[in-house]
């Protein structure tokens, strides 16, 4: 088998939420000496990339998202082990959390699976993440992007501070918002860069406000 | 649509109080109401409390909404007696004190979750959802004790007087798509909604999120009510007869501008099939203003 054919499985194969093929995939590619690094790129994040695509289409919903990604990360762990450091590719530092006063994260874990497998590199700082936490780990982290989730109206004004608060003290990061209550008039109003209305545009905006190309 | 939240601001009380507190939650609704003017009220305090009668743990705050500190297993869910664990009785006694102050010929809705939503919420939606999606047998008996809760709560509430408005909050097309919908989600309330209707109540569903990917599933649930976040026109010509309530964004109340929420008021009202019901969205926020609310309320009286 060729590693084309090898990453063609496993993309398939995470697309297919099989998570024990996406495993004997894994460890398959590191027997037979292919690249961990182009595995997990080329075969995993590949997958990954397509399942975003099925759900922007409306083929899979959250259900199957968080099915696949269980796949893909079950081929991480194994391929991890064999990567050589600085050799994965890096798109740039999201810092991702949701904000302070909401709970709810299964859109900001989506929006997180699906950056990280097209090649971002992701700090997840969780739920209720007050904005004194995301100020201190922006610095610390020199991200690139602040991705701010909420799922309720009630903290959508929690949005607005943090955002105002990052704007004025990182003046050169792009920041993304996102959740079911916001809407792209929402987002400007709050002086937010990007509003994405599902997790694949979250992924298309991380490139476009990194004026990185992206590939469908 | 008033969480306790928005009326805890209202009284200038805590939060944790007011959700608490049947006694002061119904106070809340009073309040609103004689400064709203609504058609009917809605006994609502926030999502968990369903999920806090099934053993549930939430933290309060006087400031924010609980929220949950630990799930249950699923084999911690068992039919049980809802209508007095938990803050359910509180809850009821709001819907009494309601029932009571706006007299047998005002509409008092009591809000109830879906059995989907509650299970999801309860084990947590994430494990909810791939334990379901691998097929596990679980998930159709939890599903099933869930609606045996939510029936004996809602004859409380019909018992009561109220009208059964069941809220789907994560039976929502945004997250689980058609398929799940009408495997798991769909199921369950059609039983809250056939119980309803036998009783002489009405078949009343508030859904989050976007229903043009339900729109045969939600045809089929047979609703004389539907409350909804997203308009999608093809939906009333699959079910002419319900009554539409929506759907004036809760952004809007948010970002305090009194302009966005009258357009937003005039084309909810231009647009919902006649009868229809002007609401928000969804659940006001908590610090929305009262002139913006009224200003909404104002336009359907124009």
């Amino acid at each position: 088998m060729t590693s084309e054919e090898i990453h063609n499985r496993l993309s398939a194969a995470v697309v297919a939420m099989q998570r024990d093929e996406v495993e004997r995939l894994s460890r398959q590619a590191l027997e037979l000496g292919f690249s961990p690094e182009a595995a997990i790129e080329h075969g995993l994040a590949e997958g990954m990339n397509e399942v975003g695509r099925l759900f922007e289409a409306q083929e899979y919903f959250v259900p199957e998202v968080l099915v696949c990604a269980r796949a893909m990360a079950a081929g991480f762990d194994i391929l991890k082990e064999k990567v050589t450091a600085g050799k994965l590719p890096n798109k740039g530092t999201v810092v991702i959390g949701v904000v302070q006063g909401d709970f709810h994260d299964i859109g900001k874990n989506i929006v997180r699976l699906l950056l990280e497998s097209a090649g971002f590199k992701l700090v997840d700082l969780g739920k209720n993440v007050l904005t004194e936490r995301f100020v201190e780990i922006i610095h610390s982290e020199n991200a690139d992007i602040a991705a701010l989730s909420t799922l309720m109206t009630t903290t959508m004004d929690s949005m607005l501070e943090t955002v105002r608060e990052l704007r004025s003290t990182f003046p050169n990061l792009m920041i993304m918002v996102g959740g079911a209550p916001l809407s792209a008039q929402f987002a400007k109003s709050i002086d937010a860069h990007f509003y994405g209305e599902n997790a694949r545009a979250a992924v298309v905006g991380a490139h476009n406000l990194l004026g990185l190309p992206f590939e469908p | 649509m008033l969480a306790a939240d928005h009326l805890a601001r209202l009284m200038h009380r805590p939060l944790d109080e007011v959700n608490r507190n049947g006694e002061l939650l119904a106070e809340g609704l009073i309040q609103a109401q004689n400064l709203y003017r609504a058609d009917f009220v809605i006994v609502f305090a926030d999502v968990y409390v369903e999920a806090e009668a099934l053993g549930v743990k939430l933290a309060y705050s006087p400031t924010a909404n609980p929220h949950i500190i630990s799930y249950l297993n699923p084999s911690d869910i068992a039919e049980i007696d809802i209508v007095h664990a938990g803050r359910v009785p509180e809850m009821l006694k709001t819907a009494r004190l309601c029932r009571s102050e706006f007299g047998a010929d005002f509409p008092v809705f009591y809000s109830l979750k879906d059995p989907f939503s509650l299970a999801a919420i309860s084990l947590s939606m994430e494990r909810f959802l791939i334990n379901m999606v691998d097929g596990v047998d679980a998930t159709d008996e939890i599903l099933r004790i869930c609606a045996v809760n939510q029936m004996k709560l809602m004859d409380a509430a019909l018992d009561l007087g109220c009208i059964p408005l069941v809220g789907a909050p994560l039976a929502s097309g945004s997250l689980i798509g058609p398929l799940w919908f009408e495997r798991y989600a769909a199921p369950g309330m059609m039983r809250l909604f056939d119980r309803a209707e036998q009783r002489g109540s009405f078949r009343c569903l508030h859904i989050c999120g976007d229903i043009s990917v339900l729109e045969y599933q939600i045809s089929h649930l047979r609703l004389d009510l539907f409350s909804f976040e997203q308009w999608y026109a093809p939906l009333w010509e699959r079910m002419p007869n319900a009554i539409s309530m929506g759907y004036v964004p809760t952004d809007l109340l948010a970002r305090r501008d009194s302009n966005s929420v009258i357009a937003a008021a005039w084309d909810c009202l231009q647009t919902l099939p006649k009868p229809g019901i002007l609401s928000t969205a969804c659940d006001v926020p908590a610090d929305a203003d009262s002139h913006l609310i009224k200003a909404m309320m104002s336009t359907s009286m124009d």
